[in-house]
């Protein structure tokens, strides 16, 4: 696919390095903005007051339950989502690759359709985990099925299949519903991160703590993997298994997200692009952290916007993901499309 | 090849003919015809106008409102497709014999209500309007879209003088309004309410630009205007419906909180006083959380289901003004 | 061995399939909630007297209902069966190839721009629709990989940017205050509440299409052959696949902009047909034409029958048929 990144990577470390402190400084402040924005709208000084235990019982309360884990829960999901994404574009050498395919998206669907229109008696707090229990469900699916496949095309479009058929059963259960729970149910569809709290993040918290540093381990192999099937089996790696291990990992990390907040378009798809766009390398040791920051600032920022853009009204932020991530992916693209023509 | 292509040509013509032969064969009833002594006619909520030849006796309903509408009017309904009837403010056990209308809310199945042999079949708007092709043979469809109290009192009284009931309907309406007025004169306003769907995470709260929050804002203090002309309508069918910013709620902090719910394990008051954010709305720490019956408060739409939901959310906003309803 | 018998004896078989398609017509226009018995149907469809809500059933949904679904399956199935020939790929549909969702999207777009409901589509709309699945096309095209070496990579890619294009398409929607529930249910692909109007939108597409799609039986017989030996045989390639993927098109367009966004439909029908007489196309057309025919009515007369009274939309139905078969087709395919 490319030139051996190990050469490039050594000449390149100081820009990357310098990339990765430049999305370090624009996350920082983005959360800054996610704190202080909306309803009390803070100064700096009030959050220092409120950091130091001072500060209005209102203004603590939406600070530290409100928009503190809502700011923590962007962060993670956007660095999981991307890492996730970056990963199977890698291991299976297509670039529109994407966690949805994984069938965990459709299995924490699924279950939150069934929850939400059959109003089924489940109490508030245990939603989050059982709509895990269907992601996980959901990706042992297809990863069970695609265990022995060799060719990773063939993988991808085993994961598409299933995901098809759970999205299938998730319009027939809406078809059983009303005006106002298809409406409710539009908010988990689209992923939102609205009114996320503590709660949420702790469960997401153990999945990202494992799954992030694992994932960046597996830079070594994805860079291997890239290099083609054969070469890499030339080189010792084993390629079924890798690649498959790889895709758990990816499962892994998106199903506490996807269950939490439901499958959150383009982030996945999006931020190893730009990733790789930026820091002009395909090395995975560094695309895999510059992507976890992109994804995170995208996430983050994207939320910023979604909670701000129409106050009080809340859009659920994958209503911006797809409208603004959908052209942008076309026009990252678009210079494949010329180059496309002659690869196999 | 070129037989295969005969015969398949010849189906394709033969169907033709067939949908050719079709047109002569169906009568569109409801249909003007000469008769022009009545003026059965309507303008529904999509601008359709339509004009009836005789005054409708079997009405087809498609949605709450209507069966609502036919109760205060005292007729019945031909046929329906939820249970709403069977509430003992309305019909009762009685409804179970009505006859029912398969398919799902968005999907009715069109052939039950052609076996109802209705005159007038009434839907609402973002759901029904994709009927009206099929329903054409079988009868007209009355699209409504009721945004406030006062469109449910049009529609009572457009469908009262469409079936020659005009009484019954303006003593409907008045006894609603008069209601609305007693409730409006006598309560002291001083709290603060909310009306929202959902979960504790994903919710539409109504503000008081939709049916069941312009109502309340009559009554009591309901701080959550409409939104704007230039804001998306991210809740598609209930006009004025929209998710919400939490962080708002807790700024405003209303008194009382209603909430539309449908079968939980645990009451809801219980569940919000364990999560770490709703537990600081002064409506949970006061254990002024009520679940309210949907089917009154939002899907109803009508006077008689709005007179109830008034009845309840005034009931439990001042009990010691109001421990009984008004008439 | 089957197709060796099957292709002997080819035009019984399509007289066959041709009476088992019109008793499936006389079956789906018998079931449903309300029962009328074929006696009956054949009765109503001659005007002799019955019950009068009997006749509007029959004649004013049911035959309607019938004849599109026929008409569209077998859109689909021709569709499907000329994208697999000239992509070489037994995984091409006009779903995986981007032309469902590119028509779809540009339908709807259309309808609400226009102010129209779904339900009352006009003449204008597959015309809408076509660039759109062409547009549909050309992305997965140009994304994917030439389509010389017809590799799953093309089928890959168009399946995540039909996803791409359906989640764009429902949330565009959204935004323009659309009924969500009513849209979702049409970009599956239903098929409840078509009648006359909508079938006066189709028919004459479709004696356009189907006769065009027929006709090029030939040429995609050369091209299954192999591009070096076509360009041998003085066939301009590329020129006479973006001609078929543009009749493929033309066959989609008119038939999503009548039923909504069916997928798989156009998988599973050649897949059949194939097994059964073969891979030359000029039997395989026909033949997948009628599969697809029937494959529609079969599944809309299930969906009207089993699970009352909740009916579910015939593309949910053909969805949970075909990602199966899709998958089963994954599996067995050796790569």
């Amino acid at each position: 696919m490319k030139a051996p990144p190990v050469s490039a990577w050594r000449g390149r470390r100081a820009p990357i390095l310098l990339l990765i402190a430049g999305c370090g400084v624009l996350l920082a402040g983005i959360a800054l903005l996610s704190l202080l924005c909306g309803t009390p709208q803070l100064s700096p000084p009030d959050l220092w007051r409120i950091i130091n235990g001072g500060g209005s019982a209102l203004a603590r309360v939406v600070v530290l339950q409100l928009r503190l884990p809502r700011l923590a829960l962007a962060m993670l999901a956007g660095a999981m989502l991307s890492l996730s994404g970056t990963m199977l574009q890698d291991a299976l050498r297509n670039a529109l690759a994407g966690p949805e395919l994984l069938g965990v998206s459709a299995g924490a669907t699924v279950v939150v359709a069934a929850i939400t229109i059959l109003h089924l008696a489940v109490i508030f707090s245990a939603i989050p985990w059982l709509a895990l229990a269907g992601a996980l469900t959901g990706g042992s699916i297809v990863l069970l099925a695609a265990r022995r496949t060799q060719d990773a095309a063939r993988l991808v479009l085993t994961g598409a299949a299933l995901s098809a058929l759970l999205n299938a059963s998730v319009i027939v259960f809406m078809s059983l519903g009303s005006q106002n729970d298809i409406s409710v149910l539009f908010l988990f569809l689209v992923g939102s991160l609205a009114n996320r709290t503590w709660q949420h993040v702790y469960l997401v918290l153990p999945w990202a703590a494992i799954g992030i540093p694992l994932a960046l381990l597996c830079a070594r192999p994805l860079n291997v993997l890239s290099l083609g099937d054969d070469v890499a089996r030339g080189l010792g790696l084993p390629v079924t298994s890798a690649r498959l291990l790889i895709l758990v990992l990816g499962a892994a990390l998106v199903a506490a997200v996807v269950a939490v907040c439901g499958p959150i378009s383009f982030i996945a798809l999006l931020a190893p692009h730009l990733a790789r766009r930026i820091s002009k390398t395909t090395d995975a040791r560094a695309i895999l952290p510059c992507a976890a920051l992109i994804g995170a600032i995208l996430l983050s920022g994207a939320d910023l916007f979604a909670r701000m853009a129409f106050a009080p009204q809340e859009l659920p932020v994958g209503v911006w993901t797809t409208l603004v991530g959908g052209p942008f992916l076309l026009l990252l693209l678009r210079r494949r499309l010329g180059a496309r023509r002659g690869e196999p | 090849m070129l037989k295969t292509f005969r015969l398949l040509a010849a189906l394709l013509i033969m169907a033709l003919f067939i949908s050719c032969g079709s047109q002569p064969a169906t009568t569109t009833p409801g249909n003007s015809t000469s008769t022009k002594t009545n003026n059965l006619s309507f303008t529904d909520a999509t601008g359709t106008a339509v004009r009836l030849s005789r005054p409708p006796t079997r009405i087809a309903c498609l949605v709450s409102l209507c069966e609502d509408i036919l109760a205060e009017l005292g007729l019945q309904p031909a046929a329906v497709n939820d249970t709403f009837g069977q509430d003992p403010h309305f019909f009762g056990d009685k409804a179970r014999g009505f006859a029912k209308i398969g398919g799902s809310f968005f999907d009715p199945n069109v052939e039950d209500i052609a076996k109802a042999t209705p005159d007038l079949v009434i839907g609402i708007a973002n759901a029904d309007e994709n009927l009206r092709s099929a329903l054409k043979p079988i009868a007209p469809l009355y699209i409504m879209n009721p945004t406030s109290y006062n469109d449910s009192i049009r529609y009572l009284k457009d469908i009262g003088r469409l079936t020659g009931r005009s009484a019954q309907a303006d003593q409907a309406a008045q006894r609603f309004l008069n209601k609305l007025a007693a409730y409006k004169a006598k309560s002291p306003k001083n709290k603060s309410a909310l009306l929202i769907y959902g979960s504790d995470v994903n919710f539409n709260i109504f503000t008081a630009g939709s049916l069941p929050g312009g109502l309340l804002a009559q009554t009591t203090s309901y701080p959550w205007p409409a939104p704007g002309p230039g804001a998306p309508a991210a809740s598609d069918h209930e006009p004025g419906a929209m998710p919400y910013s939490l962080e708002k709620i807790l700024a405003v902090n209303p008194d009382v909180l209603f909430i539309a719910s449908i079968g939980a394990s645990q009451p809801l008051s219980k569940q919000l006083a364990n999560s770490p954010v709703w537990s600081h709305l002064k409506a949970v720490k006061d254990g002024q959380v009520y679940e309210v019956n949907p089917s009154f408060y939002i899907f109803g739409r009508g006077t008689r289901s709005l007179g109830l939901a008034l009845d309840d959310a005034m009931h439990k906003l001042y009990p010691d003004v109001f421990p009984t309803p008004l008439t | 061995m089957m197709q060796r018998i099957a292709v002997r004896y080819y035009r019984p078989l399509i007289l066959l399939s041709l009476l088992v398609l019109f008793l499936l017509v006389v079956l789906h226009v018998a079931a449903g909630s309300v029962v009328i018995s074929p006696f009956d149907v054949i009765a109503a469809l001659f005007n002799r007297p019955v019950a009068p809500y009997e006749r509007i059933i029959v004649w004013d949904l049911r035959l309607p209902r019938a004849l599109i679904a026929l008409v569209a399956g077998a859109m689909f199935g021709l569709a499907g069966a000329i994208l697999q020939s000239i992509m070489r790929n037994p995984l091409a549909e006009p779903e995986m190839t981007g032309a469902t969702s590119g028509a779809v999207l540009f339908a709807v777009l259309w309808l609400s721009e226009a102010g129209r409901q779904l339900d009352q589509p006009g003449l204008l709309l597959p015309f809408v629709a076509l660039p759109g699945g062409l547009a549909g096309g050309c992305l997965v095209y140009l994304l994917g990989g030439a389509g010389k070496s017809a590799t799953s990579r093309l089928v890959l890619t168009g399946v995540l940017i039909s996803a791409v294009l359906r989640s764009a398409t429902s949330i565009i929607l959204l935004l323009r205050q659309e009924a969500l529930g009513a849209v979702l249910l049409w970009l599956i692909g239903s098929l409840n509440g078509r009648v006359w109007p909508h079938w006066d939108v189709l028919w004459p597409w479709a004696i356009v299409a189907l006769p065009s799609g027929l006709a090029c039986a030939g040429l995609a017989n050369v091209l299954q052959l192999g591009d070096a030996s076509a360009t041998g045989l003085g066939l301009r390639v590329g020129w006479t696949r973006l001609s078929l993927f543009f009749i493929a098109t033309l066959l989609t367009a008119g038939a999503v902009a009548v039923v909504g966004g069916i997928t798989f439909l156009g998988l599973i029908a050649p897949h059949i047909a194939r097994r059964v007489v073969g891979a030359d196309a000029r039997r395989l057309f026909p033949f997948s034409m009628l599969m697809g025919a029937g494959i529609l009515l079969a599944a809309d007369t299930i969906t009207q029958t089993i699970a009352q009274p909740v009916t579910i939309p015939v593309g949910a139905a053909l969805v949970l048929l075909g990602a199966p078969y899709f998958l089963f087709l994954i599996w067995r395919r050796s790569t």
